[in-house]
């Protein structure tokens, strides 16, 4: 009994370090948590094999080797509201709300019960509470917070703001977010991804976060669905449902993609309007994501062969009664060629192959892709001269902060695949703003863990030769402590 | 209303093809709208390459205003789609998007195309 209660104390030694020195996930406090977990595991194993007593030695190695495993293959999949929150704050001696109420929030969505607007909001204000609890600044903040926080506001119906959270919480460092979180949290971005249609998201989230049978069944079927894997998609298609988290919905779900259909385009398509405006809109009876973007990409040089031949102008002429020099026919034809190239942006969008770096002969399809860099580089503008910069324009919420971000992030990483010089460029404009508000978050909002953040990801797109280079590796040093 | 969404193309809301002379589309509208008036159901709906969609005077309104600009009406024309109506070759056999979401242990409100 002595050993046993050597260990709990030192479990509780341990979370007071974690809050002092670790909370910042240093390698500290890994190394401490590691040598207390192998001190765990070897009482265990002790009082199981000299003094017989498996029941000690098994809660031993559940509540403080495995927690969150177990709470993640055992408590979650039970689904009853409280346990959850309840085993974690016992294990963590009372602390442990963030992660607590993220394993608590992914046993209610599992089960569907438990998820009445008031339940929501107390679990919402006890993560809230916790994160300003025992410090001031956002330092004991983890990805389980962020991830709870995104979970939440799904329940709510604010997608996006749920999307640009959880994609923060999946691509922390395992030191700042645990791997049930960013599985999680990965999970729903892929499935979200999936209902929206949005394809070319599915095959770029299924290259990032942790490696997950989920990440790969979903790349697969993708693959399937666009017709673009062979045998081996097929493999994986049938495999990967036993490792996902709910195997009997994720089978239902690669039985039904497995019958869809492919849209059958024209092999060649002439240059007569006739021919032209029948594919295109065979195509537009079809969805955006079924056309390759080699489709995408004849479809327009057979558009502007079209209109180079003056035989829509004719018709136009013909149809409207005016003659070739008249205004009306000239403003007609300007409307259509942008209604067209609306139709352009919508494909390419679409097009899982987009950022693919081959040369792009149709002018519509570089105009599209343009037009698409330009809604980006618009939002990335808007966000970063919104970013508050001093107290009067304080906004004390951190959850708007972490989702400016991560929406910033976001969209400059999409300009990087469309064109990295541009992006370059872009990011060298929005550097000022964004190291300004990073100070801000440092020095008014002890914000050390999100102005990190954003030290890290300017310091990685700051070439060697940068004057800025040296001040940001300082203030990166003194945001991670 | 985008001529460009397929689907609300004036010429289809109104049920009418781009032949129709500008009399021919006030008449077809006017109809319509004294269908819609009367509370026919058939005036309620109408059928696109896309399935069938639903129209109420304000549509209808819309739809004749586009097609009294001679550009508008060219326009309208070139995107409007004479096919096989409602085929109903958009839809997925068995909706995913639940599925999806279930099969990474979620059950809560889902954004779902369909």
């Amino acid at each position: 009994m002595h050993i046993i209660g050597v260990i709990l104390f030192g479990r509780f030694v341990f979370w007071l370090l974690m809050g002092a020195v670790g909370a910042k996930g240093s390698s500290t406090a890994t190394l401490t948590q590691s040598l207390l977990r192998l001190m765990v595991l070897g009482t265990a194993t002790y009082l199981w094999l000299s003094e017989d007593l498996w029941l000690p030695a098994l809660i031993l190695f559940v509540c403080w080797v495995i927690p969150t495993a177990f709470a993640r293959y055992v408590l979650v999949p039970v689904g009853i509201p409280y346990l959850n929150i309840i085993f974690l704050r016992f294990v963590h001696f009372g602390m442990g709300q963030q992660v607590g109420v993220f394993y608590e929030i992914w046993a209610r969505s599992r089960s569907g019960w438990g998820l009445s607007a008031p339940s929501l909001i107390m679990l919402e204000r006890e993560v809230r509470a916790s994160m300003a609890f025992p410090y001031e600044h956002d330092g004991s903040v983890r990805g389980a917070a962020i991830a709870a926080l995104g979970l939440l506001e799904a329940h709510q119906g604010n997608d996006e703001s749920a999307r640009a959270l959880l994609r923060f919480a999946m691509e922390l460092s395992w030191k700042e977010s645990s791997l049930g979180t960013r599985v999680y949290s990965q999970g729903w971005l892929l499935a979200d991804a999936w209902a929206r249609d949005d394809y070319r998201e599915v095959m770029r989230l299924s290259r990032r976060g942790p490696v997950t049978a989920q990440r790969f069944f979903f790349r697969s079927l993708v693959q399937r669905k666009l017709g673009t894997g062979g045998r081996m998609t097929d493999f994986v298609c049938r495999i990967c449902p036993y490792f996902c988290a709910n195997p009997l919905a994720a089978r239902r779900l690669e039985r039904a993609v497995r019958t869809s259909r492919p849209l059958a385009l024209p092999e060649r398509i002439a240059g007569d309007f006739a021919h032209v405006q029948r594919v295109t809109l065979e195509a537009l009876r079809g969805k955006p994501w079924q056309l390759r973007r080699a489709q995408v990409i004849d479809l327009a040089l057979a558009w502007e062969v079209t209109l180079e031949s003056g035989e829509l102008r004719d018709e136009a002429c013909s149809m409207i009664g005016a003659s070739h020099l008249d205004h009306t026919i000239e403003l007609a034809m300007r409307s259509f060629v942008s209604q067209l190239e609306e139709r352009f942006v919508q494909w390419c969008k679409a097009c899982t192959d987009l950022d693919e770096p081959i040369e792009i002969r149709a002018n519509l399809v570089r105009r599209a892709i343009e037009l698409i860099e330009q809604d980006l580089v618009e939002r990335i503008e808007v966000i970063a001269e919104a970013l508050p910069l001093n107290k009067s324009s304080a906004d004390r919420e951190m959850t708007t902060r972490w989702r400016d971000w991560a929406t910033l992030c976001s969209s400059l990483e999409e300009l990087e695949r469309l064109d990295p010089t541009r992006a370059e460029v872009v990011t060298e404009d929005v550097r000022l703003p964004i190291t300004n508000h990073a100070v801000w978050l440092f020095n008014e909002h002890h914000a050390h863990f999100l102005a990190g953040k954003l030290f890290e990801w300017l310091l990685h797109r700051t070439p060697r030769s940068h004057e800025d280079r040296k001040l940001l590796a300082k203030n990166l040093r003194l945001a991670q402590g | 209303m985008s001529p460009i969404d397929g689907w609300r193309n004036p010429y289809l809301v109104l049920g009418i093809t781009p032949r129709a002379t500008p009399m021919e589309i006030e008449r077809a509208g006017q109809r319509l709208l004294g269908m819609l008036e009367i509370g026919a159901a058939s005036a309620r709906t109408y059928e696109t390459p896309w399935g069938k969609f639903e129209r109420d005077s304000n549509d209808l309104r819309q739809a004749l205003a586009a097609l009294r600009d001679p550009a508008n009406r060219f326009l309208c024309s070139l995107w409007w789609d004479s096919s096989s109506k409602g085929d109903g070759s958009l839809e997925e056999p068995v909706a995913t998007g639940e599925t999806a979401f279930r099969s990474v242990g979620w059950r809560g409100p889902c954004t779902s195309s369909e």
